[in-house]
C-alpha cells in the first residue's frame, strides 16, 4: 500500500514552540483595498456555490412526493435564493449567516419529515 | 515774752535741756534698736533661704513668705519702732510719764510741771511765784538724777550681737561658696524669678528631656549628665521610678550616671539625686508608632498606557515591573515628627549562580544605597519618586513619633522587579493535525492572554506544497481582534475557510499569534496547527486508510467476541446449573460479563468512527453511492451491535450471577446468553464481509480517480505544449495565430526564450510527478488485484504493465526536457487517453440519467438511501458555504471595515 507523501508528512508531524517574530506593520490602505477584493470576489464564489446548492434543493424537491417534504424543500428553496442575492451583493453579515442556519435546519426538518 | 494779762511760766531751762537730752537718748537708742531690727530680719530671712536650701529647693511661696517676714522687720516693725518711741516721745510730758515708769515721784512731779507750764491762768487764780518755784524745785530734783537710768530697756546691743552674728555667718557662706550665697540671695530676694536652685551637684539639664517617652512595657535606660562645671560630682547618684526601689549608678568617665530601668506601664515621676541635687521628670511611657497601612503607588513603564495603580504592600513585599516608578505611603498609629528611608539594591542572584562573569573592567557592579526623600505629614509619611531597575532592592524605612519614639524596627518594603512577560496564544477546539478538503470550514477559538494588556491578536498561515507546481504556496495573516492596554484576555472564534483565501490544497501551518504594548517584542505565536488541504482524492486516500483502521479494529473486536464465546460456550458444557452457582464459576461468569461490557464499549468506539468516515465521505463527493450504502448499512450494523446486541449478552450474562435464581434458570439464562451471543457474532462478521465490500469499492473508485487525474496531467501537459506552438497575435493586421520557432530549439541555448525556457523545466517537472504516480497506480493495482482476484483488476493492471506505461512516461519526460515538442505532445495525448479508457473501464458503465444514484429501478430501501445521502451533502454543502461567509465576514472585521462583533 503505498503510504503517499501526504499520509507520511501527516505522521511526522511538526512541532513549534511560540517564538517572537519582528513587529509586523499594521494594515494600510492598500491591504485594505486587497481585502475588500478578496472578500467581494469571495463572495461572489460562495454566491454562485450557493446557487448550485439551490438547483440541488430543486432536483431534489422534484423526486419527492410527501407534501411535507415538498414544502420544506420549497422554504430552502427560496432561502437560498435570498442568500444568493445576499452574496451577489457582498452582503456577509450576521443576518446572512443566521439564514444559512435556517437553510440547515430546513434541511433536516425535511430529512425528518421523510423518515416518519 | 509773757502776756502781761497772762502768767504763763515755762520750765527752767537746765530740766528742758536734760529733758531734751533725754529725748535725744532716747530717740538714737530706739532708732538704732529699729535699724538693728531690720537689718536682722533681712540676714535672718537670707540666712534661713541660704541654709535651708543647701537642703532642699524652698518653694517659691516659702522663700516669699521668708523674704516678707525678713523684710517685715525692717518694713513694719521699724518705723512702727520708730514712731512708737520717737513720734510717741516727743512732747515733755510723754518724757514725763517715760521717766515716770522708771522714777516715779520725778515723773509725776515733771508731769506737774509740764501741765503748770501749759497753763494759762490769769495771776488771781495762780501765783506766777509759786509756779516757778514748783519749777525750780522739780529741776533741782531732777538735776540730781541721770535721765539715762529713766531710759526703757534696750536691746540694741543684742540685736548688734545679732547682726553682726548674722552678718560673719553671711559671709562665711559667701566665702565658702559664693555661687551657692549668690544663688540663694537671687532666690531670697526673688522668690518667683527663674533663678535655679543652686546646687553643688548639677545636673545638665538640657540633656534630660521632661517629659521622657519611653516605650510602653519595654525596659530603658536614662543618662543623667552633670555638667562639666559641677561643683561637686559624687561618684554615686540614685534614682527611682515613682514609688519603686532606688536603683544606684556610678559616674561614669563621661561625666554622667547611666540607669537601666524595667519596662513601666504607668506613667509617674523619676527622681534623681546626687549629691544635694535632685531632680524630678515625667516619665510617659507609650506604645512605638507602628504601621497600620503601607501601600505604594505605581506607576508603570509609559508604553503599557495604563493608569498608576496602587498596590497593598503592608506584607513588606512589592513585585512590579521593571522600569516602574514607585511612590511609597505609610500610615501610622501616630504623629510623626521624622522618617528616613534608603533605597538599597541587591546583587542579582543569576550573578551569583555561576553565570559567566566578565572580566573584571566590565564587571557589572551593584547600584550604590542612596537616601530617599520623605515627608512627613501628621501620621503619615510619603516617599519621592523612586525608579525601579532589573536589580532587586530593600527598602528600610524608619520613622519617629511626634513624642521622640521609633518604631520598634524598620518597616522593610522588599523590591522585586519582574520581566513583561510575552503574551500567550492558544488555539482550542481543534486538533494538532487536521485533513480537511479545500471547501471546508475550520472553527476553532483563539485564547491570548498577557500580564498586562494585549494589543492584538491574530492568525498567520503558511503554506507548502506536498509536491511542485510552480505555484507560490499560501502565506496570510488575518487580524482577528484588537486589544487595549487593559485587555489581559482576549479569546475570538475563528472561522477559517481556505476557499475565502484563496488556498488551493497544500500543506498549511497555522497559528494564532498575540501582541503586547511591549516595544520591539512583536508577535508570540501559538503552537501551530497543520491543515492538510486536500484534493478531493488526497481526501479519499486518507479515508480509505481511515476505513481500513477501523475494518481491522472490528475484525480485532470478533476475534475477541468469538473468545469470549467460546468460553461461555465451555462453561455451559462442562457445568449444570448446581455447579455454575458456585463461586468459582461465579466469579468467572463475572468476568465474561466484564469483557462482554468492554466489546461494547469498544464497538460503541468503532461505530463512531465509522460515522466520522462515513460524514467525511459524504463530504468528498468524489465517492460512488454504492460504496456509501455499504460504508453506511456497515455503520448501521455497528451502532445496533454497540447500543443493542453486546449489551443484551452482557445483561443476560449478568442475569447468571442472580443469587435467587435457581440452578435451572441460571443454565437457562447461560444458554440464552450463548445464543444471544452467536448471533451478535455473526452479524458482526456480515459488518465486516460489508465493510470489505465497501473498502474493496472504495479503494477502486480512488483508483479510478487517480487514473483519471493521471489522464487529466497528461492532458494538460499536452495543452500547454501545444499552446506554445502559438504566437500571440501579432501587431500587423494579419489574422490567426503564427508558430513561434519554439520547434527544434535546444534548452540552453540562446535560440530558447527564457520564458519556454521556464515552460520546459515546468512540464518536466509535472510529468516527473505523473510518471510517479501513474508507478504507484499500477504497483497498488497489483496488490489490490491480488487481494480481490476480479478480473476487472487484472485486466487493467496488466494491460498497464504491457503497455510499459512506465518507461514510457520516463522516456516522455526525458523528451519533454529535449523539447521534442511534437513527440512529446503525441506521446502525452495517447497515455492520456488510454489511461481515461482504464479508468473508465474500471469505473464500469454509469446507469442511465447520469451519475449521482437514484436510478428510477432502484428498490425503496435505495431510493430512500440515496435521498438521506443528498440530504446529507447539501447539509455538508451548506454548512461549508456559512463556514465560508463566516470567514469571509471575519475577513471584513478584522480589518475594521465593519464593526467588530462584542
Amino acid at each position: 500500500m503505498k503510504m503517499t507523501k501526504l499520509t507520511a508528512l501527516i505522521s511526522a508531524g511538526l512541532l513549534g514552540l511560540g517564538h517572537a517574530e519582528p513587529e509586523k506593520k499594521k494594515p494600510t490602505e492598500a491591504e485594505k483595498a486587497q481585502a475588500l477584493q478578496t472578500h467581494r470576489k469571495g463572495s461572489e464564489k460562495t454566491a454562485i456555490d450557493q446557487d448550485i446548492q439551490t438547483a440541488n434543493a430543486q432536483e431534489l424537491r422534484a423526486e419527492q412526493t410527501n407534501m411535507k417534504v415538498i414544502a420544506l424543500l420549497m422554504e430552502v428553496e427560496m432561502l437560498m435564493a435570498e442568500t444568493t442575492d445576499r452574496l451577489e451583493d457582498g452582503n456577509t453579515d450576521g443576518d446572512t449567516i443566521a439564514i444559512q442556519t435556517e437553510i440547515i435546519e430546513k434541511i433536516y426538518e425535511a430529512a425528518k419529515a421523510k423518515s416518519q | 515774752m509773757s502776756d502781761p494779762t497772762s502768767s504763763r511760766s515755762p520750765i527752767p531751762e537746765e530740766l528742758r535741756k536734760q529733758l531734751a537730752d533725754f529725748q535725744q537718748h532716747l530717740w538714737r537708742i530706739k532708732i538704732l534698736e529699729a535699724v538693728l531690727a531690720g537689718v536682722f530680719g533681712l540676714i535672718a530671712s537670707f540666712l534661713l533661704v541660704f541654709l535651708l536650701e543647701r537642703f532642699f529647693p524652698i518653694p517659691p511661696l516659702f522663700r516669699l513668705v521668708i523674704l516678707i517676714a525678713g523684710t517685715s522687720l525692717a518694713s513694719i516693725f521699724a518705723p512702727l519702732w520708730v514712731r512708737r518711741w520717737v513720734y510717741g516721745h516727743k512732747r515733755e510730758e510723754q518724757l514725763a510719764r517715760l521717766i515716770s515708769k522708771k522714777f516715779p515721784k520725778l515723773g509725776d512731779r515733771l508731769l506737774g510741771i509740764v501741765e503748770l507750764q501749759d497753763q494759762d491762768e490769769s495771776k488771781q487764780a495762780l501765783s506766777p511765784e509759786l509756779r516757778e518755784a514748783a519749777m525750780i524745785h522739780v529741776a533741782n530734783q531732777a538735776a540730781k538724777r541721770d535721765m539715762a537710768d529713766a531710759l526703757p530697756s534696750s536691746r540694741h546691743k543684742k540685736l548688734a550681737i545679732g547682726v553682726g552674728a548674722a552678718a560673719l555667718i553671711t559671709a562665711f557662706g559667701f566665702a565658702i561658696s559664693p555661687k551657692a550665697g549668690g544663688n540663694a540671695f537671687k532666690r531670697w530676694l526673688m522668690p518667683y524669678s527663674e533663678t535655679e536652685h543652686y546646687t553643688f551637684t548639677q545636673f545638665d539639664l538640657d540633656q534630660i528631656p521632661d517629659p521622657l517617652v519611653i516605650p510602653w512595657g519595654e525596659p530603658f535606660s536614662i543618662t543623667l549628665p552633670l555638667k562639666e562645671k559641677s561643683d561637686e560630682k559624687p561618684g554615686i547618684a540614685s534614682a527611682r521610678y515613682g514609688g519603686q526601689d532606688w536603683l544606684e549608678a556610678s559616674l561614669g568617665a563621661d561625666n554622667a550616671y547611666r540607669f537601666e530601668f524595667a519596662g513601666q506601664q504607668a506613667k509617674d515621676q523619676l527622681t534623681f539625686k546626687a549629691g544635694d541635687a535632685t531632680h524630678r521628670i515625667t516619665v510617659e511611657p507609650e506604645e512605638r508608632p507602628a504601621v497600620t497601612a503601607f501601600e505604594a503607588q505605581v506607576s508603570l513603564p509609559d508604553y503599557l498606557e495604563l493608569q498608576p495603580r496602587t498596590i497593598d504592600v503592608r506584607t513588606g513585599t512589592l513585585t512590579t515591573l521593571e522600569g516602574s516608578k514607585v511612590v511609597l505611603k505609610g500610615t501610622f498609629n501616630r504623629e510623626l515628627k521624622s522618617s528616613e528611608a534608603t533605597f538599597i539594591p541587591q546583587t542579582k542572584e543569576d550573578l551569583a549562580e555561576g553565570f559567566e562573569q566578565p572580566n573584571d573592567a566590565g564587571q557589572p557592579e551593584t547600584p550604590e544605597a542612596s537616601a530617599l526623600i520623605t515627608t512627613v505629614s501628621n501620621n503619615t509619611l510619603t516617599t519621592g519618586l523612586i525608579e525601579l531597575s532589573d536589580y532587586p532592592a530593600e527598602i528600610p524605612v524608619n520613622f519617629t513619633s511626634i513624642k521622640g519614639l521609633a518604631g520598634a524596627s524598620p518597616f522593610t518594603v522588599k523590591v522585586r522587579t519582574s520581566q513583561d512577560d510575552a503574551p500567550s496564544s492558544y488555539l482550542q477546539g481543534i486538533k494538532r493535525e487536521v485533513v480537511i478538503l479545500a471547501k471546508e470550514t475550520l472553527t476553532f477559538e483563539s485564547v491570548n492572554e498577557d500580564d498586562f494588556g494585549l494589543k492584538e491578536i491574530g492568525i498567520e498561515w503558511q503554506g507548502q506544497f506536498t509536491t511542485p507546481t510552480g505555484k507560490d504556496p499560501a502565506k496570510g495573516e488575518m487580524i482577528l481582534k484588537k486589544g487595549s492596554p487593559s485587555a489581559t484576555r482576549l479569546t475570538e472564534k475563528v472561522d477559517f475557510s481556505p476557499l475565502t483565501h484563496g488556498i488551493e490544497p497544500q500543506r498549511l501551518i497555522l497559528r494564532g499569534y498575540a501582541e503586547d504594548y511591549k516595544p520591539g517584542r512583536g508577535r508570540i505565536y501559538s503552537e501551530p496547527i497543520v491543515i492538510y488541504i486536500l484534493t478531493p482524492d488526497e481526501h479519499a486516500q486518507i479515508l480509505k486508510a481511515r476505513f481500513e483502521r477501523v475494518i481491522n479494529e472490528l475484525e480485532d473486536l470478533a476475534r475477541r467476541e468469538q473468545n469470549n464465546l467460546d468460553d461461555n460456550d465451555r462453561l455451559n458444557k462442562l457445568n449444570d446449573g448446581e455447579k455454575l452457582q458456585n463461586e468459582d464459576n461465579q466469579n468467572k461468569l463475572a468476568q465474561q460479563k466484564e469483557k462482554e461490557a468492554e466489546n461494547a464499549e469498544k464497538m460503541q468506539d468503532i461505530a463512531k468512527k465509522m460515522e466520522d468516515i462515513f460524514k467525511d465521505a459524504a463530504r468528498n463527493g468524489n465517492i460512488d453511492p454504492k460504496t456509501m450504502k455499504q460504508m453506511q448499512e456497515a455503520m448501521q450494523n455497528m451502532k445496533e451491535l454497540g447500543e443493542q446486541d453486546l449489551p443484551k449478552v452482557e445483561e443476560k450474562l449478568g442475569e447468571t450471577q442472580n443469587q435467587k435464581a435457581t440452578p435451572e434458570k441460571t443454565k437457562k439464562n447461560l444458554k440464552e446468553a450463548i445464543a444471544e451471543q452467536e448471533e451478535a457474532l455473526k452479524k458482526m462478521q456480515d459488518t465486516i464481509a460489508k465493510a470489505n465490500d465497501a473498502n474493496e469499492n472504495f479503494e477502486q473508485s480512488t483508483f479510478v480517480n487517480r487514473l483519471k487525474k493521471a489522464a487529466s496531467d497528461e492532458g494538460w501537459i499536452a495543452n500547454a505544449l501545444i499552446n506554445s506552438f502559438r504566437y500571440e497575435e501579432s501587431n500587423d493586421d494579419q489574422e490567426g495565430d503564427k508558430l513561434i520557432p519554439i520547434l527544434g530549439a535546444r534548452p540552453g541555448s540562446k535560440d530558447l526564450d527564457s520564458v519556454y525556457e521556464r515552460l520546459i523545466k515546468d512540464l518536466v517537472k509535472k510529468q516527473n510527478e505523473t510518471t510517479t504516480d501513474v508507478r504507484w497506480i499500477q504497483e497498488d493495482l497489483e496488490r489490490f488485484h491480488a487481494r480481490t482476484k476480479k478480473p476487472e483488476h487484472k485486466e487493467i493492471y496488466e494491460a498497464m504493465k504491457a503497455s510499459l506505461i512506465d518507461i514510457e512516461l520516463e522516456n516522455l519526460r526525458e523528451d519533454i526536457s529535449k523539447n521534442r515538442t511534437f513527440t512529446s505532445t503525441r506521446l502525452a495525448k495517447k497515455w492520456a487517453r488510454l489511461l481515461k479508457e482504464w479508468a473508465e473501464k474500471l469505473e464500469g458503465p454509469k446507469p442511465e440519467g447520469g451519475g449521482g444514484g437514484g436510478g428510477g429501478g432502484g428498490s425503496q430501501e435505495e431510493k430512500d438511501f440515496e435521498f438521506m445521502l443528498k440530504v446529507l451533502r447539501m447539509v455538508q454543502a451548506e454548512q461549508d458555504i456559512r463556514g465560508r461567509t463566516r470567514s469571509l465576514e471575519q475577513l471584513m472585521r478584522s480589518l475594521n471595515l465593519r464593526k467588530q462583533s462584542p
